[in-house]
């Protein structure tokens, strides 16, 4: 058996400090924690959707001090502009021409908070550089630093003042992450950490250290993006994703996006599990994050309380694992 | 039955609610379905065509006649999507040989076909394959409640088909032009000789509100069916208990144990209650016995003789020793005189016997003479049925079963030959099929290789020796990267220790 490369082990070992410098602050939620992480190696953006008060923002700012690069938060509200992200040209008196004022989206890490309370033009302006990675601003394209990566936050609870996702930006979200209720062990020792000597309820990341740059980023980026997969497990991607377009119940299935997003999110997922190739178990894993946002449930399955993650469920129980 | 495999959700709804996922079953496979469908029927049109060749007013009486036949296609179709595969055309057109003779058909054609719960109970028929006084005993549970709404089901679709067929005469009115209306031709129908373009005419509209209906009357029958067995057999409680088991298998299997054991031994008590209640068939024989010695006694008993006059019958005569050659003669033909009478009244009748009998002559010809050929060739069917779960396991790329007997030698042999992938594949699938049988494990086919060691947790040894295959193919087949001969030798030798059968 061939050994390792060096340049993957090391990729693996960065993985796990990152992981590590994390856990330092957002107790509990590994699941959560990981994905996060797989769709930083894969270089896609994340949907995190949770009740308040389960440390959305605190895992993402977490990530955040992990490594040197630049974060930006903008809450998302009604009155919110798509210029307030993107930018926007303003007349400079002095020198009396226009000068280019560039906006959020401009920085290696952006937090999107309650993404889902500002209306449907603003949540646009996300689209472009989400998928191409750059921004047009009266005509003319500037380019957003790598590497990019958007997570945004959306709270399931409040329906009142807030506009659902459309089916193409959700498309372009790498992953939808759940964020759950943590177990009891993991709360008692999350509330000891956020009051013991410590005034008022500002969230804490002072604990988590810089670990890696963003040219190492990019780097892991890179060795992701070249680990092995065998053609039955392209098959067995593919397959899930098109059973989800014939699956009964299933009004909408996903695209082919679906597909390549569960191969890249798949390699996100070996990496972490220490291993250069992939193998149909970090497929499956990864395909419930990766596919729930992308079908839409029939109006029946819907009313008798069905979600799109049970009826996954069921499709990953009826596609066939490669065996030969 | 793979319950947990039905592609509809699984829960009790009324009758009403059961035939509106009948619709939807129709509606969701419509393009497959009736792609299947049209071109059945249309053979079906063409043979009926064929068959009343010159008479073609008969034509959509035979096509109606013959709805018991071509509904099993229907019902092959709908039984096999609700398990997630859709037949294609040559798949229904190899089945229909199988469909036609394997059940009654003769049955389903003379007093079946007034049966007004047809869609309902042929599942029966063609399912489960029930007959006689195993059916009528299964049909009899399966009706309580539900025969009702089945018979409701196809008086709908008998106005439905008469709404479609009148509507289509309707239509072809509104469109004709004044002129031609005095020709009369389209209202022959109403009373006025018939002729051959009405008939046609008719024939066409009668096949279209059958193409159109039929799916949807086999579909809601089946979807009745369906829901009745889920009502008596409990298929949602059943679900979700094999839900809850799959959870249950990691956290704890000794607690799924001692349920199924406790369910178990309440369903056993109710039988061992009710057969303490059967008398022995000798005492009642007994009682019998008394009771007719009773009987014989003058308190319940009473005799009189009574005289009256009577007519002599013939057959008496004929007993008779006194009566003449020539008298007997005589009276014989008056009798068969009067029973010209009876002959003459009842001519069209007995045509009509002869002719159904006609008919089971060729039913029993049809029904025999096939399965007296089947019987002939019995090796090429046994050769293409595989167990269910060998079929998990042993498929090949080409869909073939690919079995061996001695798994670590045909493994060491194939390793050897330097067709490494199919050696460590046999070896990886020869492990779980062994576990599966020896130690009850319950893998399916969409289990991955670490959900599969999963199950082995609690077995060290298996554990050990199935992480070692599993971490070897998965090198193989996923990294490319080839294990040394001398470990696949080692895997195939340790084979015996873990396993009880090669």
């Amino acid at each position: 058996m061939s050994e390792m490369s060096q340049e993957i082990q090391d990729a693996i070992a960065v993985v796990q400090q990152i992981r590590k410098a994390i856990s330092c602050a957002v107790v509990g939620q590994s699941e959560a924690v990981d994905q996060v992480l797989i769709a930083l190696l894969a270089a896609g953006h994340v949907l995190i959707e949770g009740v308040p008060g389960l440390g959305k923002t605190l895992l993402v700012q977490a990530l955040a001090k992990t490594f040197s690069g630049q974060f930006a938060r903008i809450q998302f509200t009604p009155d919110l502009m798509p210029s307030d992200i993107i930018g926007h040209a303003m007349y400079d008196m002095k020198s009396e021409s226009f000068r280019i004022r560039r906006g959020a989206v401009f920085t290696n890490l952006l937090l999107a908070d309650e993404i889902n309370r500002a209306p449907a033009k603003t949540q646009a302006a996300l689209l472009e550089v989400m998928q191409e990675q750059q921004v047009t601003i009266e005509g003319k394209g500037f380019t957003v630093t790598s590497p990019f990566m958007t997570l945004a936050t959306q709270n399931p609870v409040e329906q009142e003042g807030t506009y659902p996702l459309p089916e193409a930006q959700l498309d372009r979200f790498l992953l939808k992450i759940l964020i759950a209720y943590p177990s009891d062990a993991e709360e008692i020792d999350l509330v000891k950490q956020v009051t013991s000597q410590k005034a008022g309820n500002r969230l804490d990341v002072s604990a988590v250290s810089t670990v890696v740059n963003p040219e190492a980023i990019l780097q892991l980026q890179r060795v992701v993006s070249s680990l092995q997969v065998d053609d039955k497990v392209y098959e067995y991607a593919v397959q899930i994703v098109r059973a989800t377009r014939t699956w009964s119940g299933v009004s909408l299935g996903a695209g082919v996006r679906g597909s390549i997003a569960l191969i890249r999110a798949a390699r996100g997922q070996a990496l972490l599990a220490g291993r250069d190739f992939v193998i149909p178990d970090d497929v499956k894993q990864i395909a419930l994050p990766t596919l729930r946002h992308r079908i839409v449930l029939s109006p029946e399955l819907e009313i008798e309380g069905h979600n799109n993650d049970r009826v996954l469920r069921s499709i990953l129980e009826q596609v066939a694992a490669p065996r030969l | 039955m793979q319950i947990e495999r039905l592609a509809v959700v699984v829960r009790p709804r009324n009758p009403w609610e059961a035939m509106d996922l009948g619709v939807r079953m129709v509606q969701q496979w419509a393009k497959p379905l009736y792609r299947v469908w049209l071109l059945v029927f249309f053979l079906i049109i063409l043979l009926s065509v064929a068959a009343t060749w010159g008479s073609i007013a008969f034509t959509p009486w035979l096509i109606w006649w013959l709805k018991p036949l071509y509904d099993r296609v229907l019902l092959y179709f709908l039984s096999h999507a609700v398990f997630g595969e859709y037949p294609s055309v040559g798949q229904t057109f190899r089945a229909l040989p199988s469909l036609w003779l394997n059940f009654p058909s003769l049955n389903a054609l003379l007093f079946g076909r007034f049966d007004s719960t047809r869609s309902f109970t042929l599942p029966v028929t063609q399912l489960e394959g029930l007959r006689g006084k195993a059916r009528r005993e299964r049909l009899s549970v399966l009706k309580r409640k539900v025969a009702s709404p089945a018979q409701t089901l196809t008086t709908i679709g008998i106005h439905l088909e008469g709404v479609i067929y009148l509507s289509g005469f309707a239509l072809l009115y509104f469109m004709l032009p004044q002129h031609s209306m005095e020709q009369q031709w389209l209202f022959s129908w109403l009373g006025v000789p018939e002729s051959d373009l009405m008939n046609a005419v008719s024939l066409g509209l009668y096949c279209i509100a059958v193409a159109i209906l039929e799916p949807f009357y086999v579909a809601c029958g089946f979807a009745l069916y369906l829901n009745r067995r889920t009502q008596l057999e409990a298929w949602d409680i059943e679900l979700d208990f094999r839900r809850l088991s799959k959870r249950l298998q990691q956290a704890g299997f000794g607690i799924l144990v001692l349920c199924v054991l406790g369910v178990t031994s309440f369903s056993l008590l109710p039988q061992s209650l009710h057969a303490a209640e059967i008398k022995p068939q000798q005492t009642a024989d007994q009682i019998k016995v008394e009771i007719n010695h009773i009987m014989q006694h003058p308190e319940f008993s009473r005799h009189e003789t009574i005289s009256e006059w009577r007519e002599k019958s013939v057959e008496s005569d004929k007993t008779a020793d006194n009566i003449d050659q020539g008298e007997y003669s005589a009276e014989w033909l008056k009798h068969w005189l009067r029973m010209q009478t009876w002959r003459d009244m009842l001519g069209s009748f007995a045509e009509v016997i002869r002719l159904l009998l006609w008919l089971i002559l060729l039913g029993v010809f049809l029904y025999f003479v096939p399965r007296w050929l089947l019987a002939r060739i019995p090796k090429l069917k046994t050769s293409t049925a595989a167990p269910e779960e060998l079929s998990v396991f042993f498929f090949d790329e080409e869909g073939k079963i690919d079995f061996p007997k001695d798994i670590p030698q045909q493994v060491w042999a194939r390793w050897n030959a330097g067709q490494h992938r199919p050696a460590l594949s046999l070896l990886y699938r020869g492990a779980l099929y062994h576990l599966q049988q020896e130690q009850g494990l319950a893998i399916s086919r969409s289990m991955t290789e670490a959900e599969c060691l999963s199950l082995v947790k609690k077995l060290p040894d298996l554990y050990s020796y199935l992480s070692q295959i599993v971490s070897i193919w998965q090198r193989f087949a996923y990294a490319h990267q080839s294990p040394q001969g001398d470990d696949v030798e080692q895997l195939c030798a340790a084979w015996t220790e873990h396993f009880k059968y090669a």
